[in-house]
This record gives structure tokens, sequence and C-alpha cells, in this order.
């Protein structure tokens, strides 16, 4: 289930690294400034994501970072203008770009151009990007779009992938999971590690009550709590609860970039 | 990876400079009972001990006054106080920044005018003013200081640095060996535990670590725990990249490394495993390298700028037994289901942060955590044990 009870952070600091969490000031004596997190736009391909910082007036405005899979991630930074309520035009050429390439412990000079718009609001962003990289003079286009999760679908989603699971259909399953699994296990390697484990089976699957959706890192999640049973010799049936983690990525099936669908990711770990 | 060849020539006329400035004979700097003599009665004297000054620079937002063998309250004290324990072999001199907030008396800052003599360091020409006192001043400054303390001090000496601490270590290393400072005919040895050798991520208000799934949620709210107050000199200088880091590890002919010192580097390699829940199933999805969550591991490579920075540091790339670094290992696993939900995200980040190779948790846990030693046979011992070890014969300090 969801829980928001509050967890008390008991945490000890080292020498000194106490300054209340979230402020900064904009120098020593003067009144504190709080630094809002950076923003972060991702395509539903998960592939390209781009975090910036777009408050104004503070010593990083304008600073991102834009990373490609498997490339690298080019630093430097970006003229931004407010052109409506939540709304931040990207535009111009980035200053102080280094690029790292995916693997490495080095950066080198590069260059990077940027056109296009974040509505923080909507949490949707089209961001037109050039970038050249050692080797790579010449600029490549990368179009950074996001699109609108349909929360409506999420709770059909998650009955799915928990049918699924219920069934032990662990090819259906994977069919349906996260680019966080499919980028790392092919179907049979996802299949085998599930095979390979002995777990109490599950009947009785059924979503428990609302979920909701969260925004963060650049992703859209759905939250879904639900409830099963077990049954073994010992202790006869048991009821769990959990929640499961659907994401809104673009689908693997190939439907063109843009379009996307809720996946599973996980579940927290059940608790009786 | 191309790493800086060391120069020869330059190690040994260094060596040679050190040698004849101490007095010293040929034998380890660290062996300070070195010159044996004869009393005007004929009798053997006994061993002239040279003191070694441990010079210890702070961390960011630390207080010089906390880490004197009167007050060992800033942290490190498993250390210093072994330190301190052996007055006739050691002296512990605690470095004060420039806008230390040990200049702090009676609620007023007092802190000194900044040695200007920064070389090519980089310093923001506006970052001068006498009324703060919150130990994030530019590092050039501080940097400066130490290279004059270190010349002003008798003896050998070994500089332990920590956190940015680190950072104004390698800056003093970089002004010394530029003009052929004095302060090195006196420092034979560094220990860095957890420096800022390429920055803190977490200085560049985390933009890259933002967007990754995993680590965002976690990272993000550690970097403003973390409290770095990203207008100020200091913290500017250890962002990742900067124009500090550009002016103290140059890719040019005279590198900021003086080849003739021993170096030893202490580091954390906190790994965070990733591990979904799939009901009661479960399944790896890979590991990240946090580093000490303040700091990520980075490259050895002196001259080399991660784009996230890091500390770890290990000139000329092999162990010898004057350079070696110690790693400081630790996992924790995390379910990244669990990231999206408040409670959950809050729990694991203080499940994280309670790791003693953290660097929020180091300086009070360097007693406990457990590294392998470079001594004979390896053994695992404690952090503090093996710094205070180094310190016996901190030259070869790694030598079997």
């Amino acid at each position: 289930m969801i829980r928001y009870r509050v967890i008390i952070a008991t945490v000890t600091l080292g020498v000194g690294l106490a300054t209340a969490a979230g402020v900064v000031y904009a120098q020593a004596g003067s009144p504190p400034v709080r630094l809002s997190p950076q923003y972060v736009a991702r395509d539903t391909s998960g592939s390209e994501s781009l975090a910036v910082q777009l408050q104004q007036g503070v010593r990083n405005t304008g600073a991102f970072d834009f990373t490609l899979a498997g490339i690298g991630t080019w630093a430097g930074v970006i003229p931004i203008r407010p052109t409506g309520p939540r709304i931040i035009h990207l535009q111009g050429v980035a200053a102080n770009v280094k690029f790292q390439a995916a693997g490495t412990g080095t950066t080198a000079p590069a260059t990077v151009r940027m056109e296009g718009q974040i509505d923080q609001s909507h949490n949707s962003a089209v961001v037109n990007i050039w970038v050249t990289r050692p080797q790579h003079p010449k600029p490549a286009h990368h179009l950074l779009k996001t699109s609108h999760p349909d929360i409506k679908k999420a709770p059909k989603a998650a009955q799915k992938a928990g049918g699924e699971l219920a069934a032990r259909n662990w090819p259906a399953l994977y069919d349906m999971a996260a680019s966080a699994i499919t980028q790392r296990y092919t179907q049979a390697q996802f299949v085998h590690a599930m095979k390979a484990q002995h777990q109490p089976g599950f009947t009785g699957f059924m979503l428990a009550g609302p979920g909701q959706s969260r925004f963060t890192a650049g992703i859209t999640y759905f939250i879904q709590p639900f409830s099963f049973t077990t049954k073994n010799k010992v202790h006869g049936h048991t009821a769990f609860t959990a929640d499961m983690l659907l994401v809104w990525e673009q689908s693997k099936a190939g439907h063109g970039k843009g379009h996307a669908e809720w996946h599973f990711a996980g579940t927290t770990a059940p608790s009786p | 990876m191309e790493m800086t060849p060391r120069p020869k020539c330059c190690a040994i006329a260094a060596l040679a400079t050190a040698i004849v400035l101490l007095g010293l004979t040929l034998v380890p700097a660290g062996a300070y009972a070195a010159t044996p003599g004869m009393s005007g009665a004929g009798h053997p004297a006994p061993p002239r001990v040279q003191r070694r000054t441990i010079e210890f620079v702070h961390g960011i937002n630390g207080n010089f006054q906390q880490f004197q063998c009167s007050d060992l309250a800033g942290g490190f004290a498993a250390i210093l106080s072994q330190v301190c324990r052996n007055p006739q072999s050691f002296r512990d001199d605690s470095f004060a920044y420039y806008q230390d907030k040990g200049f702090v008396s009676s609620g007023q800052c007092n802190t000194p005018t900044p040695d200007t003599m920064t070389g090519l360091l980089f310093v923001d020409p506006n970052s001068v003013n006498p009324g703060i006192c919150d130990s994030k001043g530019a590092l050039a400054y501080s940097a400066a200081a130490l290279d004059k303390r270190i010349a002003s001090l008798a003896g050998p000496v070994t500089v332990v640095a920590n956190s940015m601490g680190g950072a104004i270590t390698r800056g003093w290393l970089s002004l010394a060996n530029f003009n052929h400072d004095a302060s090195l005919a006196h420092a034979d040895s560094v220990i860095f535990l957890q420096g800022a050798q390429s920055g803190s991520w977490a200085a560049a208000a985390g933009e890259a670590a933002a967007a990754n799934p995993t680590l965002g949620p976690i990272l993000t709210p550690i970097s403003h725990l973390a409290g770095l107050d990203l207008n100020r000199p200091g913290v500017i200088d250890v962002t990742p990249l900067s124009l500090w880091y550009d002016s103290v590890n140059p890719s040019m002919a005279s590198p900021g490394v003086p080849p003739a010192l021993a170096y030893y580097n202490f580091y954390s390699n906190l790994v965070i495993n990733s591990q979904i829940n799939l009901g009661f199933f479960k399944l790896n999805t890979g590991s990240f390298d946090a580093g000490d969550l303040v700091m990520l591991p980075g490259s050895d490579n002196p001259i080399e700028e991660p784009l996230l920075g890091g500390e770890k540091f290990l000139p000329g790339g092999a162990q010898a037994p004057n350079r070696h670094e110690f790693a400081m290992d630790r996992q924790v696993n995390i379910n990244p289901v669990d990231l999206s939900i408040p409670p959950l995200l809050a729990r694991d980040i203080t499940r994280i942060l309670a790791s003693p190779i953290t660097h929020f948790q180091f300086p009070n846990m360097d007693g406990t955590v457990d590294v392998k030693g470079c001594g004979p046979g390896s053994p695992s011992v404690t952090a503090a044990s093996e710094v205070f070890r180094i310190l016996q014969n901190p030259t070869r300090g790694c030598a079997s």
C-alpha cells in the first residue's frame, strides 16, 4: 500500500556539512535563496534526457546536461527565456560545453545549439538539439519530445501486469516490462532468472484502491496498490499488500517515436 | 589513458634539495631518530628525534580550532588523537583557511588579509571579504597560505587533507611545483582522506545526477543535504570542470603534482545495487558506484577532469612504496520502485547515509572503517590505523 507515514531521517553529519537542506545563499550574509531542482525532460524512448536549471538569477541558471544513451553527455550553459507562466524557451548556442563519452572519465570541448520550449505546468518539452563531439564536427540533430501520459489507462495496465505476475507468465510480463528491465535482459534471460527462483505462488490478485501518478527525473510513474493471497501447508492463507510501479514510456514494438504506453517496472516488497 | 610522465631529473633534484635543507641522511624522513651523535663525555648521545609535523587541512565548513590536540571535535579524532598522544614524534598543526570558521571570536569574524601570491591558480578577484568566516572562501588564497605555512615549519611535514582541504592541497602542490617553493623541501608526503581531487558533483547542483532515473531521486536530496552554498567562491571552485580545476590539474608541461613527494589517497566506493521486486521475486538491474555520495570515485589520473568530478588520485597510475590508493568499499541494495514512494525513498536515503564510508559519516567513523592495508601481508586494518602506520615512515609507507 502507499504508506505516507512520516519517517524521521536522523542523519549525523560529518565535518560541518550541515547547512539547512535545500537553502542556497546568493551571497554569504544575504537572505537565503531557495534553489529549485533541475527540470528533467526525457524522450519517451528513454534514450535522450535533458536536465536543466530553469531558475532565474542563480549562478547555474541555464546549466544543463544532455545525455544520449550509449553515446555520452554534453554539459554547458544554454540561454533561457520565460515566454509564459512556467513556460521557458531554450534558444541559442550553449557556452562552456564539454562532452564526456559514455564509459570514459574525461571531457573534451564540443558544441551544442538548442531551439525549443519546456512547459513545466504540463511536464512537456519539445526541444531541437544540435550537437558536435570529437571526431564528429558536423552537428547532429536530435529531437527531444515528451508525450502526455494517459493516466486513465494505467489501472488496466496494472491489472494485466498483476495477472501475468500471479500466473507466472514471464514472457507476457516481459512484453510489458519497462526499459529498466528490457535494456538489461533479453526475454530468454528474464524468463530464466525468474524460473530459477523458488517463491510462493499467489492467488486473488486485486487492485487495492486508486493509484496515483508522479513525475520524477523526467519520467511519469503510476503507483498502484494491490493485494493478493498466498497459501502454504504451514501458515494456510496469508494476505499481502504491495505497490506496483508502472512507467510511461515508448513501446518496444516499433510503433514509431513518441508512441508510449504504461510499462511494468516492478513492485515493492510485499508485506502481510 | 595517457598518464603524465614523472620527470626523473626533477624528482631527484627536489629530493636532493630536501635532503640538504632538512639535514637528513638518505633514510626515510619518517625515521625520525635519524642522526645519532656523540655526547661531549664520549658517550653515545640519545638519538635526535626530529618531530614530524602533521599539517591537517580540514574540509568545507570546518573550523580549524577543532582539529587541534586541545579540541578534536571536528572529526578524524581516531587519527589525530594518536598523533597527539605521541608529542615526541609528532606535532599536530591545524591549518586555517582564508575565511575559516575558526576566525570567529565573540561573534565577530576576524579573518586575516588573504595571501594573494596565488601564481597561476584561478581566483575570483571579487572574493576578498574580511567579514565572512564560513570556510568556503576562494581556494587559491588558502593554497597560497598553506604554501607559506609549510615553508615556515621545522622538520619534515606530512599534509593530511580532507574533502575541500584536498582541493586546497592540490592547489598548494601546483603552486609550489610551478614556483619551486621552499615548502616542497619541508613536506615529503601527502595523505588525502576523501579529497576533492577533481570536484564534487553536488557542487554542480547535480544536473547530470538529477536525470538518472534510479540515482536522481537519491542524489538530489543528498545534494541539498550537503548544503553547498552554490554562490560561494570555494564551492564554485570545487565544481567539476571549474576554472580552479583547470588551473590545478593542468595538462601542460609542468604538471601540478610534484614528483618527489609520497602520496596516499583514501576514497570511497559505495556501490548501490538496483534490485527490483516482482512480488516475491527479485531481479538485479545494475549497480552504480556512488563514491562517498558527495564525491564520485572519478579518475586516478591527476590531469583528467571527469564531468562529475571525483576523489581518486594516483600519480603515475601504479601502486608503489610511496604511492597508494586505498578503496573503502561498501554495498547497499535498493529497490528502484521504492524510490517513487516518498516514505520509502526517505527510508532508503537514511539507510544509504548511515554507511560509515559516506562523506557525512567518515570523519567520525575513520576508526571503524576497514581498508586493505599496504604494509607487509596487506592486512585488513582500520583507515585510522593505516594512516597512523604510514605516518611512521611516510616516504615509504607501502614498502614491503
